[in-house]
Formats: C-alpha cells, structure tokens, sequence
C-alpha cells in the first residue's frame, strides 16, 4: 500500500466531513459564520479535497495496481463484520474528481446566487454533504462504504428538493423524491444482504472486480436475482423507468442545486454504481438483456416527453434523462469507457446548461439574430398517432396519474384494511380488560 | 396548466399541440378526448367521458362555458363572481391569457388564439370532471359554515391589555381606582375599535408621512440652484429615479452642465428593429399603440468586415439552433454529449469560477469592433414589417423635437450640444430583464429612441420647419444621441462617426465629463451593495458594477427602481444640489413656459400611468411577494419563454422578485408638481386617470408654487400650506460626503458645493 495514496485519500473524504462539522457546529450555538467566513472555508476544503484527489491520482499512476484496497477498519468483527473499505482504481478516482470538481464549481457559483438567502447556511451544508456521499459512492470498496454515501445522497438530495420548505409543493415533491429513493435504497439493501449471505465479507470486490469463477460459483439464478436489485437500485436514483416520474419533480431547489443534482451528478450516480457492477450484470445474459432494455425504453421515454415540454428546466431534465437511458445501454454493452466519456459530457453539458437556464430568453433571442431568422417553427408530431403521441408526452406518459391509480390506491386502501384489522384485534383485549374503545 | 404552457409556447417545445389554430378551448378537447386522458391522476377518471359529451355537441367555448355554470349550479347572479374565482385561481396564466387577447403586437414571436373565455370555459370542464369523479355529481357541494367567531376574551386577556395600556401612560393603581365609572368601558370599547388592521393603516400612513415629510421640508422655500453660467452641455436623461444620481453626478462633476428628465422614449414611439435583431419590438409605454416603425441598418454593409461578421454570426447562429433543436433527442443529444459534452468544462470554469478572467480575455481578443449602423427613419414607401408607417415624414419629425423641446422649456435656449441618452440595462440569467430597462419603453432600452431623437433633430430639413414654426435651433447646437447602461454604468455614444471633425475636440470633452460621472455613480450605487466593501474607490466600485451585469450566478445585477418613492414635475433649479438618494422620478418642466398647461397635461398623461405603475408594482411586490410579487428568484423556471414559474409547476408568477424589491420601502408615489393649485386641479380635470389615482389615494400630490417656492399638499378637503418640520440636513463638498460609508436609507440632504464654487 502506497502511503501517499492512502493519505491523500483520507484526506479527500476528510475535507468534506470536516467542512460539514465546521459549518454545522457555529449553527447549533446560533452564531453562524458570515457568509464570507463560509465562502472561504468552503473554498478552502474544495480546494483540498481536489488537490488531494489529484495527489491520490499521480500516486496511483505511478503505481497502477489495480484495485487497491484501502481499510478503514474492521467493525463489529465478532459478528461478523462490518468492514468499511475504499477501493481505489481508475474509475473510482475519476468519478470522484469529477464530483468534487464540479460541486466546486456550483458551489462557486451558489456563493453570489444564494447571498443574502435564508437557508445559505442549510444550502452548503447540504451540498457539502452531497459531496461527501458521492465521495464515498465513489470509492467504496464494501458495501458498507457504499451503503452510508448512498444514504448520504439520497437524504441531501431530498432535503434539496425541499429547500424552500415554506411552500408546500417543494416539500411533497421532496417527499415523493425520498420515497423513490427509498425504493433503491431498499432494493440496494437486499442486494448486500444477499451477497453477504452467498458470499462472504468481502462482497463489494466480488461485485466490482467479477472474478468470474467465483460468480459462476453463485449459480445463475442468485447472479440475475442480485443484478436485477442492483438495476433497481441504480434505476430508482438515476430515475430510469419506471421511476422517471420524480425526475421532473425534483426542480424545486435554487437552481444551481437542481443543476448539480439532477442535471449532472445525482443522476448519473446509478449509471456509476451499474458501471462498477458491470462485470457481475454482464456474467448474465438475461440481466444483461434487461439492462438494456430498462436503458432503451427510458431514452425513448424521455426523448419523446422532452418534445412537448414547454419550460426550460423540464426540458432540460428530459434532455439528460434520455441520454442517461443511452448511458446505461452502453454499460450493458460493456462500453465502460465510452460510457464514462458519455457520463462525463453529459455531466458537464447539463451543468451548463442548467446554470444558465435562466439566460434561455436571452440566449435564444442572440440565436434567432444570428441565424437572421425566427426559431423553426415547433411541428405536431408525426401522424397518424399524433393525438395520442402528444398527449402521452404532455402527460409525461401518464407515470405520475398511474403512479397513483395503480400503486398509492392500492396502497393506500391496504394501509387503510390494515388499520382497521388492528383495531378490531385490539378490541378483543380492550374488552376482555373492560375499557371502553374511544376510537 | 401543462397544456397552457405548451398552447402559448414561444419556442421552448418541439412539438406543439395538435390543432393549435382552432384555439385553446378546441385544442384541449381534441386532446383530451383520448380515452386515454384518464390517466392522468385521479380526479380524471371521468373526463374523457365528459369531454366526448362537450365534444359531441360541437358548441362554441361561450356556450359550454354557460353548460358548466348550469351544471355546476352556479345561479346566474353568482356567476361574475364565480368566473372571476375560477380566472383567480390561476391568475398568472389568466392575466396572460388576457394580456396576448389583448396585445397581440406585444407577443414575443408566435400568436396563438387567445381568449379568456375558453380559458375559463376549459377550467370549468376540468373542475366538472374532478367534482364527477369525488361526489359522484357536478353540483359543487355547498359551502360550509364559516369558521366559528372567536371565543370572547376572558377577563384575564381584557385586563392584560388595559393593564398595558396603563403602563404605557403611566397610569397608576391609585389613579385607576379613582376613575369615572364609564371610563374604563369607554377605553375598552376604543381599543377594540383599533384593532390590527386600523393599527397599521395608522402605522403606514405614518410611514409615508415621514418621508413625505422629508421631501416637503427639502423643497419648501428652497432658493432654486442655477448651472454656472450660460451651460455649453445640455443632457436629456429618462425621467427614471436611477438617472437622478447620474444627473446629480454628472452637475457635481461640471457645475456648467444643465440636465433635464423627460420620458424616456423622448416621444418617439415606434416599432424599433436593429440591425441584427430578427423582428422589431415596440418601444414606447405600454399603453401606446406605435405607428410608425424604424430599422436599423448597416452604414456600409458590403465592407469586409461586415460581411465576416455576418457570415461568423450565421455559423454560430447555426449552430446554436442545432444545439437547441437536437440536444433533447436521442441521438443528436448521442452526438452532442460524448463531443462536445466534456469540453463544456471549459467554459464552465471560465464563466462560473473566473468570470472576470473570461471578460478579460474576451476584451484583449483582436476583434473589430461592431460596425457603423444607421437608423432608416425618413418615410418610405414601402408596407412596415409593423405598425402604419415605415419611418417618419418630416413634419412628424419637426412635432416630434418641437413637442419634446418645448415641454421641457428649452426650446430657446438650447447649448452647443445637447446629449439625448436614453437608458437599458444588460445582466445575465436573468428572466425579469425587462423590469430593468426603461419603463417609458415598455421594458425596452431607450437608447434607440434617443438615437433616433437626435437624429431628428440635427436633421436639416427638420430644423428648417422648426424655424418656421418659430423654434429656431441654434445652427451651433448639434444633439447627440447615447444609451445609458443602469447596470454596468456605462455609456454609449450614437452615430459619432457623423460628427463634424471640428466638433470632435468640443464633444471628447463632454464624453469625459461622463466618464468621471459614471466612475463616481457607480460607486454611490455600489454602498447598496454588501459584497462590495464600505470603503472601495471609484475604479474598484465600477469594476465591481461591471463584474455584476456579466455574471451568471448574480441574481441582483442591479438594484431597479426599489427605494422610489417620489416624482417631482418642475424645473430641476428646484431640486438642483439636493441628495434625493435615488427615490425620485424627475420629469423636467417649465411653468413660467405653459400658459396654456398643455405641457403640464403631456406631462402628467404621459409619465404618471408609468411611475405610478412602477411604484405600485413594487410596493405590491414588497409587501405581498407570494401574491403580487414572485417570491425569491432562486427556484424560478422559465415557461413557454412567456413567464416564470416556481420550480416544477406552478401558476405564472407576477411582479418582482424578492431579489429586486428586498431594500425597498413600500410606500405609496408623492408626486410633488410644480404650478398653483388652481393650475394642478385644471390639469387633473383634463385627466380622469390621474385624477382617479390620486382621488383613490394610490399616490400623493402636492403643488409647488412656482414663484414663492410654498408647498401646498393636495389633500381631500383641499389644499393645506406646508410648514416646515425640521431643518434639512447640509453637506460639504459632493454627495460622497453625505453617502460614505453609510449602507441604509438616507434622508434627504443639500450638498453644498465647495468654496469657490457657486
């Protein structure tokens, strides 16, 4: 192990667990630093953290073996151990450079945004714990690791989306958010359980180095069973179908946090997490084959919705969903690296084009003089199913009004039926002790 | 709300709605006749089936609208007010909706149909729809009994709040004791009668009565102050209260300068097309339909390097519509991403992190600079792209100086030069920009009709009718027309290639009495600002106003007009060296020069509508942001390229946001004009509009005598003779003496010039 390496690793998780304790702590005696106190603090960690990225980077190129593995220690080892690794290669580093850099640069530019705004303090701590749980989804080597920054991000970005919790759409949208995401979270769970069961501890190196002989050795069936829950995982946080209906929801924050989020980096944390677990998804042609098919119908999906929406930002999101959809095909097909040069434009362009969204009335007003003429006239779609074609794009195909006929009333009336069970079984006792039921 | 924003989409979507010329009220029931558009949420379940039934009769928006109101059991005496709810509840789409029926020259770049009717007739198909599916029948339930009254106060809660009141006077137990019988009761029933809503109109009122009060002190009895000597500079600016500081500045800067404010289109109101700008846009008060229209050309269009800039700008204009045609789609957005996706960090980092570093270097790039372009406003023959009249005759022209020059009682003494400068403002990511350019316009920069104002007048044969109506200009004089930036201070000069070169030295001169100007402006208006520190200079502070118009990440490139709270109408001796910190509009007008009042009428018909709205637009925004105002501008999403929304969904937001309106003091126009009483009551008889204003109380009056310099304030009963309160506050040498170092409001002060100086 290449001391170097290791510290420069720590110290890039360090840099922003420190920053959210500084930040954090001034609040809970209610003097908060002044918004330059934090903008320079805030640099300061971004600035480390990158250079110790960038440090850990030149390290692990002069010494490339792959996978090193880094332990932070062995937890609980009586029973059985709960292990919290780092596993250090290309992709992880990469991915986690990418993530601090650009939270660097939206946070740069959140400093001018949010000034004077109630909640600065809440925004950056928030963003700093983004940053954190991407670190971590990065370069986790079990699942653990992978488990907390997973954790980390999905309670940051709702919060996010909830920001301006005064309103109440901001908070059912976060809400709704949470609750997708709690759906990977869970499915994410049960894959690690599942590992942890079939395999052993050292489950994560299985999953993202796929030594083959020993996957064959699961079977096929446990195989497919652990990729279908790791697709549902990466589906419910990159919002792939049929979870895409929150994705348009979530552009409740300030716009640079919608930007960092759901443009660029939240998205593409399910396209990260397939990416690492692209060996075990592809020892299994079926799961393969689903992948791909989950990817395909989600590009589709979003490019056709994207046409008929009329606001800057739900474009937007539709534009970056469909080529998230591609992305994952791409991963299916064992593309790695062009999925990751894909991840990477993607990121960057989306970001860019969040941050100015704004800017669309000026930016297309500068276009339409250039080109010297007004913008192409906005078409009906291709017939003969035009009707139904743009209906089911405006609707955005009807996900959400399903979502609620088919999965929260039903839902809804078996929490009901079961509440009502539970009374009728508590008045059995009640009336055997002779209280009165109030209910 | 979905459907709105894609019926009146500007240009966003790629699709549009099927059947769009039929009108909103078609296109909806042609979509949503699917029977498929029960999927939609709930409530929908019944909707295709209710829309199939609509659809079958094959009625008229107006009739389905009265189906509804019969179906939903709204009796007809209701039904006003019942539309008017409906319309409400989504005012901003209905407000718009309302707007494009109305002002469909106004329009941005696609006209749709628009009618409120089928607005409404829609809403209330959906609402039938919703109420079939929860009740089981279209009836809307009854109201419910209103909330219960209030419990009566407890005798604790009464005697706490006579046992404050006591306190506070200073009355004691023994005094209480003693009292009259009645007395308690009667201070009770006083007190209940003040309650929270009399209170604070009480406390509003004394609010804007302290500012008011500062303004009549300032301007009561007040010696009026002269230019030094005859002025060799003349400067016209807006009558907007963001010139009143240039104009303060560019009077300390050089005491010989006179400046005057007139409304902002300086009486050209035109469709106005530049020279690259693909259609024309109106730029006049919105209330003002143009008739004529004027383009802008190239001076020399075959010139090498307006070709090439011509031909850089296609490419990048093609280029641009790919990316904004293909980036959303699959495998145009394939391309996009994986090529020209990862660069996008570059400009990324410049223009997030390092955003001065890229202005720079944008600067230091070998560039040419924009060629000459001309403005067409001579007549000609041919059809306008828009409005009458393609350009303007000569005699149009000669009533345009002649009205503009007499009003502001300049017409006789007119100096050397005479700059015109319109204002505009540039920013960034920033979809309220209209609501800082120039209201005169309609939310449009100024500088175009000032250019063309000038150009008017220097016109020979113009100059020529003028004289023969008796408005000899000087042969000397020569107007200049220029745009002033309110956001990044600077100033633009129009047409100086024109200038005869004997006059070149003379004008350099005036160009840099407004350089220090601006220099100085800007730092007045940067002690607004918190992230510019309290004691930066001059070049720092307009570095730092630059840095703000350019930035993407700055919601507040400026402040607007936030702070206004007063108009003054009258000469500007009056007010001439008094610190008015940015609160005043100022509209230049001469009484000694209007025996007829005509001018005061113009005056007052045309700049009151625009300031009043302007006061009122922030006063609504400052004291109910989610209502009137549109909250914080952090979560805001551009729709259909028409409006803004809060995050996701929601209903178009009106006003200003919180960014904009945040330091200002929500106070109700004091309009102070300069003519007797007797003339001011004449003139507001001429004007029922105005006169509404005032008699409603939305803004304040008083009357300014032109010879004594007595103010007499305009109230119900009549006129009252202001006495006044305290003395005005002096200050030495400039404004900086007064405003350095000072972030908050200040009052009104005279800055006394220096020794030496008069």
């Amino acid at each position: 192990m290449n001391p170097l390496l290791h510290d420069a690793i720590l110290a890039a998780l360090a840099a922003p667990a420190a920053l959210l304790v500084l930040l954090a702590l001034p609040s809970l005696w209610s003097r908060p630093w002044s918004e330059r106190q934090a903008g320079l603090l805030i640099r300061a960690a971004f600035a480390a953290a990158l250079a110790a990225l960038a440090a850990a980077a030149l390290a692990y190129a002069a010494d490339p073996r792959a996978r090193v593995v880094l332990r932070l220690g062995d937890w609980f080892s009586r029973e059985g151990g709960f292990a919290f690794d780092l596993l250090i290669d290309g992709w992880s580093l990469a991915f986690a450079a990418l993530a601090v850099g650009i939270c660097g640069i939206v946070s740069s530019f959140s400093f001018r945004y949010l000034h004077r705004e109630e909640g600065f303090h809440r925004y950056f701590m928030l963003l700093v714990a983004f940053v954190l749980g991407l670190e971590l989804v990065a370069l986790a080597g079990s699942i653990e690791a992978l488990f907390a920054g997973w954790e980390i991000l999905g309670l940051s970005s709702a919060l996010l989306v909830a920001f301006f919790h005064d309103r109440p759409a901001p908070v059912e949208n976060g809400f709704r958010v949470l609750t997708f995401y709690r759906i990977g979270d869970a499915a994410m769970l049960t894959a690690a359980v599942l590992l942890h069961h079939w395999a052993g501890s050292d489950s994560l190196s299985l999953l993202f180095s796929g030594d083959a002989g020993r996957l064959a050795r699961l079977g096929d069936g446990p195989v497919l069973l652990i990729a279908v829950l790791i697709l549902a995982a990466a589906a419910a946080k990159s919002a792939l179908l049929p979870f895409s209906t929150w994705l348009p929801r979530a552009m409740e924050g300030p716009t640079p946090s919608s930007a960092v989020y759901y443009g660029a980096l939240s998205i593409h944390a399910g396209c990260f997490l397939l990416l690492r677990a692209s060996a075990l998804v592809r020892s299994s042609t079926a799961a393969c084959a689903l992948t791909a098919a989950v990817g395909l119908t989600t590009a589709a999906y979003a490019a056709v919705v994207g046409r008929a929406q009329s606001d800057v930002k739900s474009r937007l999101c539709f534009a970056s969903l469909t080529q998230v959809g591609i992305i994952v095909v791409e991963i299916a097909l064992g593309w790695n690296v062009l999925a990751f040069v894909h991840m990477t434009g993607n990121i960057c362009l989306r970001l860019l084009q969040f941050l100015s969204a704004p800017n669309i009335l000026h930016d297309l007003r500068a276009l339409e003089n250039d080109r010297g003429a007004g913008l192409a006239a906005s078409a009906e779609p291709p017939t003969p199913f035009a009707r139904a074609l743009y209906l089911f794009a405006l609707e955005r195909g009807f996900l959400d009004g399903m979502t609620a006929l088919w999965v929260e009333r039903p839902l809804e009336r078996l929490v009901a039926g079961m509440e009502r069970l539970d009374r009728r079984l508590c008045r059995v006792p009640l009336a055997l002790v002779g209280g009165r039921d109030d209910a | 709300m979905r459907l709105l924003g894609a019926y009146f989409d500007q240009g966003l979507a790629r699709w549009s709605p099927p059947g769009v010329a039929g009108g909103l009220y078609a296109c909806f029931l042609e979509l949503y006749s699917q029977p498929w558009s029960r999927f939609c949420g709930r409530w929908a379940a019944r909707l295709p089936a209710l829309i199939d039934e609509e659809r079958r009769r094959r009625s008229a928006p107006e009739d389905s609208l009265r189906r509804s109101l019969d179906a939903l059991g709204v009796p007809c005496e209701d039904a006003f007010e019942f539309l008017e709810a409906t319309a409400l509840a989504l005012r901003g789409w209905a407000g718009m909706v309302r707007q494009l029926e109305e002002r469909p020259d106004r329009v941005p770049a696609r006209s749709r149909p628009a009618a409120l009717m089928e607005f409404l007739a829609v809403r209330l198909l959906l609402e039938r729809a919703a109420l079939r599916h929860a009740l089981g029948s279209e009836r809307a339930p009854a109201p419910g009994p209103d909330a219960r009254p209030a419990p009566a106060p407890t005798p604790e809660e009464r005697a706490w709040v006579l046992f404050q009141i006591a306190r506070l006077c200073g009355l004691t137990a023994a005094r209480i004791a003693s009292a009259p019988p009645g007395e308690t009761a009667a201070l009770e029933t006083e007190l209940a009668a003040f309650d929270d809503l009399a209170r604070r109109r009480v406390l509003q009122a004394a609010y804007e009565r302290r500012l008011r009060a500062r303004l009549c002190d300032a301007l009561s009895g007040r010696r009026p102050r002269e230019p030094a000597g005859p002025p060799p500079v003349q400067a016209i600016f807006c009558l907007d209260e963001r010139e009143e500081s240039f104009r303060r500045h560019l009077e300390e800067t050089a005491p010989e300068i006179e400046t005057f404010g007139a409304a902002g289109f300086f009486g050209v109101a035109m469709y106005y097309q530049g020279a690259t700008d693909v259609r024309p846009r109106p730029l006049c008060p919105v209330a003002v339909r143009p008739r004529h229209y004027v383009g802008e050309v190239k001076a020399d269009p075959a010139s090498v390097i307006a070709r090439w800039r011509r031909a850089r700008r296609r490419q990048s204009g093609r280029l641009g519509e790919l990316r904004h045609r293909f980036d959303g789609t699959f495998l145009g957005g394939y391309v996009i991403t994986t090529l020209a996706g990862p660069l996008s960090i570059l400009p990324l980092v410049l223009r997030v992190v390092f955003p001065g570093l890229a202005r720079r270097w944008l600067r230091a790039l070998p560039l040419p600079g924009a060629p000459a372009t001309r403005l067409l406003l001579d007549r000609r023959p041919e059809a306008p792209p828009a409005g009458a009249h393609y350009g303007y005759t000569k005699e149009e022209m000669a009533s345009v100086v002649a009205t503009l020059l007499k009003d502001l009682g300049v017409a006789d003494r007119l100096a050397p030069v005479v700059v015109v400068a319109g204002h505009g403002s540039t920013s960034l990511n920033n979809p309220h920009a209209a609501a800082y350019d120039c209201g005169a316009c309609g939310g449009g920069p100024g500088g175009p009709n000032a250019r063309a104002f000038a150009q008017m007048a220097n016109d020979p044969a113009v100059r020529e009718l003028l004289a023969r109506r008796g408005l000899a200009v000087p042969a000397r004089t020569r107007f200049v027309g220029a745009m002033r930036n309110t956001s990044d201070n600077s100033v633009t000069f129009y047409d100086l290639d024109l200038l005869p070169p004997e006059r070149r030295e003379e004008f350099d001169r005036v160009a840099a009495i407004f350089a220090r100007a601006r220099r100085r402006e800007a730092h007045e208006r940067c002690r607004r600002f918190e992230s510019f520190p309290l004691g930066g200079g001059h070049g720092a502070a307009l570095a730092h106003v630059e840095a703000r118009a350019q930035d993407l990440a700055q919601p507040r490139p400026e402040l607007g007009h936030a702070t206004n709270a007063f108009c003054v109408v009258g000469r500007r001796s009056r007010t001439r060296g008094l610190f008015l910190d940015r609160r005043a509009f100022l509209l230049s007008y001469d009484p000694t020069r209007d025996a007829d009042l005509s001018a005061l009428e113009r005056a007052l018909g045309a700049a009151v509508p625009v300031v009043a709205g302007i006061s009122l637009e922030y006063y609504f925004s400052r004291v109910d942001p989610d209502g009137y105002g549109c909250g914080t501008k952090l979560p805001h999403n551009v729709a259909s390229l028409l409006g803004v929304m809060n995050g996701t969904q929601s209903d178009l937001r009106p006003g200003l946001p919180r960014q904009m309106v945040e330091i200002h003091e929500p106070v109700r126009l004091f309009l102070v004009v300069e003519c007797s009483p007797e003339d001011l009551e004449r003139v507001l008889e001429r004007l029922p509009s105005v006169r509404g204003l005032l008699d409603r109380r939305w803004l304040f009056a008083a009357a300014l005598d032109p010879e004594s310099g007595v103010l007499r304030l305009r109230e119900a009963s009549g006129y009252r003779e202001w006495s006044p309160e305290a003395p005005v506050p002096r200050a030495a040498g400039d404004s900086a003496a007064w405003y350095a170092g000072r972030r908050d409001h200040l009052p009104i002060a005279e800055i006394v010039p220096p020794e030496g100086r008069p």
